[in-house]
């Protein structure tokens, strides 16, 4: 069921995003998809696949934003996600010492703070370019967990005194069941669903109104060729700066949200910062297509499809023990063979044929 | 006494990072790639130099030449079958793809030989030579002696030679190296070929060193941007006195400041980059 909802979902999004359809039809993808986002926790027994398809595709289309639009190679994301889910997590925890804080308020008030942590940390790296920008976002992605361990921050006598735990787990609340005229809405099947589709549309309301602003152009024209958009009066820094934010603040609200659900952030917290999580925002917006609206949701639905379906064929351990093999081999096949993503068809010049990877291959060739 | 033998600790870790800065300086500076698989290619060749050890019983600094050879070769095709068909294709591109690289084979490591810690140990590994109160691990010695002669071999090769000034000629203009009829797909992979096999040298070295497993490789590309960074990108001697500077701060970091080195590494990175991005040593391409 849960397969049949992400294919529908793919096959909906792609007329959505195909230029060459009338407005008429793609508002009426769009509609159509919205209601079968909507009605899908009463169709499906369990909604925790499509939970972690709508909060990775969140995550994505942050990195969207600085991987896409900018055309800056940031492997520093995963920080923010593990951070933003760290910081909810202080403030949330019923746990002694702890703001004990409503989910509505800790998550939007770590999503703050988070992007805060990004504008410091942005002004700082972002005064580099190309090569030296990505190896300082990949040192943040390395030097994060180690500071949500620093004792001399957040250990027993520090700042901040055990705020992320200082080495005790660290809980979220657990969500209780909602009672809603009379029914029983179970929070996993409901609620944490409800709040996955409601990254997702963030993350898509997002890049909808970036590719109209100009900060949107401002981005595309640092992407296509940095010195000219300079000498066009682009303030290339501020720009920059702005994007690293908007996609570590989406990092950080997708990364919140799956903590939440997690419920444990001590034995969960080296999965946070994985190399996964990291590899899986990458390829997510690769197979989709970088720097596109609705590229990330179909690059979501599409691997979250292909794991389902391994899932069913050959069992959830199996999937679990190689899915950072397989993204990773993704990524390299993606790059290879279809370096602009699924949209490259979608986009209407090309009809879907072997040939056209086989071109891609040898495009760039020396 | 106690500041000397941190000193000195420092120096001896240096050599080694001298040495994966070389061979990543070597890439960056000619084929203007940041190959971030170079970490992989390092955890690789450790595994090779700890297998033989574990199996065939041969010493690591006797296969040496077997785990460079083979990161030589590895190195070669990954760059003539796969990396060169994206040469043109902008910088992100070929970041992605090494980046895939990298987590291919950590993970696959991961699957396959687990995380267990894991050290080649010849009956002189963890053994040092005292002199004095100062205590000197003799791999770490041998370690000196293979890069230093190793970073003189480059050295030589590269100026010296009939293929090492193509190289260099590719590296300073590729539409004019070309049209004097050097092969550019060939000296890109004979470039990436010597720095893979430097990664592989590197291994082998810290195999007997100090214990591993697949994770602990992951800090080795900050490391190696860093040690470039700080002598200078496309500079032989700036790649070593880089690693050697690096390894110093490591190690009194690591002693007086704080125990989470990747915190430290990341703290040097930053602050080179803002202080003087060009590098003490800083020059363009290899010249």
């Amino acid at each position: 069921m849960n397969l049949a909802i992400l294919l529908s979902g793919i096959v909906l999004a792609s007329v959505a995003a195909r230029p060459g359809s009338s407005t008429r039809l793609r508002r009426g993808a769009i509609v159509v998809l919205l209601l079968l986002m909507v009605a899908a926790p009463l169709v499906t027994n369990t909604t925790s696949i499509l939970f972690d398809a709508l909060t990775a595709m969140c995550i994505a289309y942050g990195w969207n934003v600085i991987g896409g639009y900018t055309g800056y190679a940031s492997f520093g994301n995963v920080a923010y996600l593990g951070l933003g889910a760290f910081i909810a997590a202080g403030f949330m925890s019923r746990q002694p010492g702890h703001l004990a804080l409503p989910w509505f308020v800790g998550i939007p008030l770590a999503v703050g703070i988070v992007s805060l942590v990004a504008l410091a940390i942005g002004l700082a790296v972002l005064r580099l370019r190309g090569h030296y920008f990505s190896i300082a976002t990949l040192g943040v992605a390395i030097a994060m967990p180690e500071f949500i361990n620093w004792d001399f921050a957040f250990g027993p006598h520090s700042v901040v005194p055990k705020f992320f735990g200082g080495g005790r787990p660290l809980n979220f609340p657990l969500l209780p069941d909602a009672q809603v005229a009379g029914l029983t809405l179970d929070a996993d099947r409901y609620l944490f669903y409800y709040l996955g589709l409601l990254t997702a549309l963030i993350g898509i309301g997002v890049t909808v109104m970036l590719g109209r602003s100009k900060l949107g152009y401002a981005l595309v024209a640092i992407r296509e060729n940095e010195e000219a958009a300079e000498t066009m009066g682009v303030n290339t820094t501020v720009a920059k700066s702005l994007a690293y934010v908007l996609s570590a603040t989406l990092a950080a609200l997708g990364g919140s949200v799956m903590g939440f659900k997690l419920t444990n952030m001590t034995t969960e917290a080296e999965a946070l910062f994985s190399i996964t999580n990291n590899l899986q925002m990458i390829i997510i917006v690769l197979i989709g297509g970088t720097g596109t609206v609705w590229g990330p949701w179909i690059g979501a639905f599409i691997l979250f499809a292909m794991q389902e379906a391994l899932r069913s064929l050959s069992g959830s351990d199996f999937v679990l023990q190689w899915q950072a093999v397989m993204f990773s081999l993704l990524v390299i096949v993606v790059v290879l063979f279809l370096p602009r993503g699924l949209m490259q068809f979608l986009r209407g010049r090309e009809r879907f044929s072997w040939r056209v990877f086989l071109r891609n291959l040898v495009a760039n060739r020396v | 006494m106690d500041f000397v033998q941190h000193a000195l600790n420092g120096l001896l870790q240096g050599v080694i990072f001298a040495l994966i800065g070389l061979g990543f300086s070597m890439v960056w500076g000619i084929l203007n790639i940041i190959n971030l698989a170079h970490a992989a290619f390092i955890m690789l060749a450790a595994y090779l130099t700890y297998f033989l050890w574990a199996g065939p019983g041969i010493d690591p600094f006797l296969a040496l030449p077997i785990s460079m050879g083979a990161l030589f070769v590895l190195g070669y095709l990954i760059q003539s079958r796969v990396i060169n068909l994206v040469m043109r294709a902008t910088v992100l591109t070929t970041f992605l793809l090494t980046f895939g690289m990298e987590a291919l084979f950590v993970n696959l490591a991961l699957r396959l030989w687990t995380a267990d810690n894991r050290q080649s140990k010849p009956f002189y590994a963890n053994v040092s030579l005292s002199v004095g109160d100062l205590r000197l691990p003799y791999t770490q010695l041998g370690a000196v002696v293979v890069v230093l002669t190793l970073t003189l071999l480059v050295y030589l090769f590269l100026d010296r030679t009939r293929t090492g000034s193509s190289i260099r000629a590719v590296g300073q203009n590729r539409v004019a190296a070309a049209l004097m009829g050097i092969d550019i797909g060939r000296t890109y992979a004979l470039t990436f070929a010597i720095s893979a096999a430097l990664a592989g040298a590197a291994g082998a070295l810290l195999s007997t060193t100090s214990g591993f497993s697949p994770p602990t490789f992951g800090v080795f590309n900050i490391l190696a941007f860093s040690v470039v960074v700080l002598g200078g990108l496309g500079s032989i001697p700036g790649a070593l006195i880089g690693g050697l500077a690096f390894g110093l701060v490591n190690e009194f970091a690591g002693t007086y400041a704080l125990e989470e080195r990747e915190v430290v590494v990341f703290a040097i990175l930053v602050l080179v980059l803002i202080v003087r991005p060009t590098g003490l040593f800083g020059r363009q391409g290899y010249r």
